[in-house]
């Protein structure tokens, strides 16, 4: 059986967190910011076998929905938790009407989707006022992004944009951004095995990579207008 | 894990303290609290590694060139 990267067993064999960098407090600390009502629609875009989705209904008593394009990671998901409502999806084609979320929840995965579609869509289903809550990995060095194009398909590495272009994507897609915090320092800690373990990145070319594009990691909050 | 063990050209190598042929192995690679696992020739009893020097010399040399840079 193949598997594209983030389908990998060794992901799903690990701790829940282990995907993204500094594991869940990025979470923790975009919704201690939005102060979300518990009566909230949260969708977590991207949300693979459910692992922040548990997270938002065990540990904050919010409801999410989550949307991925892997089945086989949405069927992972609903073996461990039958209760939240999954569906298969591309973040650039969400099967939701228009307004009817409250806050949307993107971690590590707008850049492995079509950013500006997707941004345009989760503006489309959001409410006004409606939260836009995004961690990814972006270029602090924009004139070295090109280094990061050339890494392997099926990771987020040849779609990481800089910060000026995803602020000026999501401004002008109808947002107005409430929070850009750096938080690179995650990276040092991410597992690189996990990485290359699970896709044909050798990890030497990736640290030289990554260290020539300055590879960072920020957090977002947005609002929708 | 990426393989870095050219048996065509190192099957010869063993340890001078051990007296006993390299094996290949895991070995824990880390830069900066990132941290790897590769396959390279080591000692199995004093865990001696051996570092081909292409790869030493190479993309060893180039990480260490990058993260100096940065």
């Amino acid at each position: 059986m193949t598997f594209t990267v983030y389908e990998h067993p060794i992901w799903l064999e690990s701790e829940p967190a282990s995907m993204h960098p500094e594991g869940f407090k990025i979470t923790e600390r975009a919704l201690k910011h939005c102060n979300i009502d518990p009566s909230s629609t949260i969708l977590d875009v991207g949300c693979g076998a459910g692992s922040t989705l548990n997270i938002l209904q065990n540990e904050n008593n919010l409801q999410g929905i989550g949307i991925d394009p892997s089945a086989n990671l949405l069927s992972y998901a609903h073996q461990m938790n039958a209760n939240i409502w999954l569906t298969q999806a591309f973040a650039e084609h969400l099967p939701l009407a228009n307004e009817s979320i409250d806050a949307v929840i993107s971690e590590c995965t707008l850049s492995l989707f079509n950013a500006k579609k997707a941004i345009q869509e989760c503006q489309r289903i959001l409410k006004p006022n409606g939260y836009f809550i995004v961690s990814d990995l972006y270029a602090r060095d924009p004139e070295n992004i090109d280094k990061l194009k050339e890494l392997p398909g099926g990771t987020s590495f040849p779609r990481v944009m800089d910060q000026e272009k995803i602020i000026r994507l999501i401004m002008i897609n109808g947002f107005k951004i409430s929070i850009w915090q750096d938080c690179s320092d995650a990276l040092r800690q991410f597992s690189l095995d996990k990485l290359t373990e699970s896709s044909s990145i050798d990890p030497f070319d990736l640290i030289i990579r990554a260290a020539k594009a300055k590879l960072g990691y920020y957090f977002l909050i947005a609002r929708k207008k | 894990m990426s393989d870095y063990v050219d048996l065509s050209k190192e099957k010869n190598w063993m340890c001078a303290n051990c007296n006993v042929p390299l094996v290949s192995g895991k070995v824990d690679i880390s830069y900066l609290g990132n941290s790897f696992q590769v396959n390279l020739l080591k000692c199995p009893i004093c865990n001696l590694v051996l570092v081909p020097e292409d790869l030493a010399l190479g993309k060893m040399a180039e990480v260490e060139k990058s993260l100096e840079d940065k």
